[in-house]
């Protein structure tokens, strides 16, 4: 979607973030289009467009 | 006379030296003060840092929610830190309070020393004139106040020598008796202004003792107006 990096490379991540102004916490789990090696810099970006700011990865899991 | 004006002057000069001194020291040290004050008081955002810290460290708050609990608990850390800042402003100006009194008090305790300073010349110095009134209908002069009797002729020498002050002038015991006598200056005395002169001086110089020094109280007898606690016999 976002990032293009390998066609068929999908992960599962469950992650924390939030949102300042007024503090908002987020707990979810989603799939990035990325190898797991390279999920976090693209779940960054991702969440980054809706304004939030990645705090922790807690596991990933190669899909 | 010279002398005392010049370390009156001396003083003036020292005592703004300290006033300079102080002055710059309360406002650098208040300054201090204020900055570690500002720098100190938690900002508004430390609540929620702190929160999110506990979000971070503790994997097991994934719950909707003990996550909904957290932002609570944010939110009022806010409106907590909003009360600190209104008292930061208050503690900011109690501050400048605090270094205006202590400038104005430094200020009068170096004006106290040097009028301390002033004074204890002005005691040593004997009497010093501020005020010299002169009063022909009472035939009376007025120093600092005190009024001293002087005859006509006393009056006239002390209204001519205080005119000549006025003007800067010196008078030559001539010049005096010339001005009183209404003469050209070459046909009077010397020695006639010197007579005028010690008249003045001895009437005015007697009334000045008796009132500051030896006093004649009446019926009684004489005693010296002086403090018990100043006589010393070596």
């Amino acid at each position: 979607m976002l990032v293009a990096t390998g066609a068929h490379a999908a992960c599962e991540v469950e992650y924390k973030a939030k949102r300042d102004k007024p503090l908002a916490l987020y707990y979810d789990v989603t799939t990035v289009n990325a190898p797991c090696a390279s999920a976090e810099a693209a779940l960054r970006a991702q969440l980054a467009k809706k304004g939030l700011t990645l705090l922790k990865v807690l596991s990933k899991k190669e899909k | 006379m010279r002398g005392i004006t010049a370390t009156a002057a001396d003083a003036r000069r020292s005592g703004n030296r300290v006033v300079i001194i102080g002055v710059i020291a309360i406002v650098a040290i208040l300054t201090l003060a204020a900055v570690f004050l500002f720098l100190s008081l938690p900002d508004a955002n430390a609540f929620n840092a702190r929160v999110e810290r506990i979000f971070v460290e503790n994997d097991a708050l994934t719950g909707q929610g003990e996550i909904k609990l957290l932002e609570i608990l944010a939110l009022s850390g806010t409106a907590f830190s909003e009360t600190l800042v209104s008292y930061r402003m208050v503690i900011f100006v109690l501050l400048v309070f605090a270094t205006a009194l202590l400038v104005a008090s430094l200020v009068f305790l170096v004006m106290l020393i040097t009028l301390n300073r002033r004074m204890a010349q002005i005691e040593r110095s004997g009497i010093q004139v501020s005020s010299l009134l002169i009063s022909r209908d009472e035939k009376t002069v007025y120093l600092n106040n005190m009024g001293f009797k002087l005859t006509d002729a006393a009056m006239e020498t002390l209204s001519v020598l205080a005119e000549a002050r006025l003007d800067d002038d010196v008078m030559t015991g001539a010049e005096i008796e010339a001005v009183i006598s209404g003469r050209k200056p070459e046909d009077c005395e010397e020695a006639a202004g010197a007579t005028r002169i010690k008249r003045l001086r001895d009437t005015l110089g007697n009334q000045l003792v008796s009132e500051l020094l030896v006093k004649n109280i009446a019926r009684r007898g004489y005693m010296l107006a002086i403090d018990k606690d100043v006589i010393r016999v070596i």
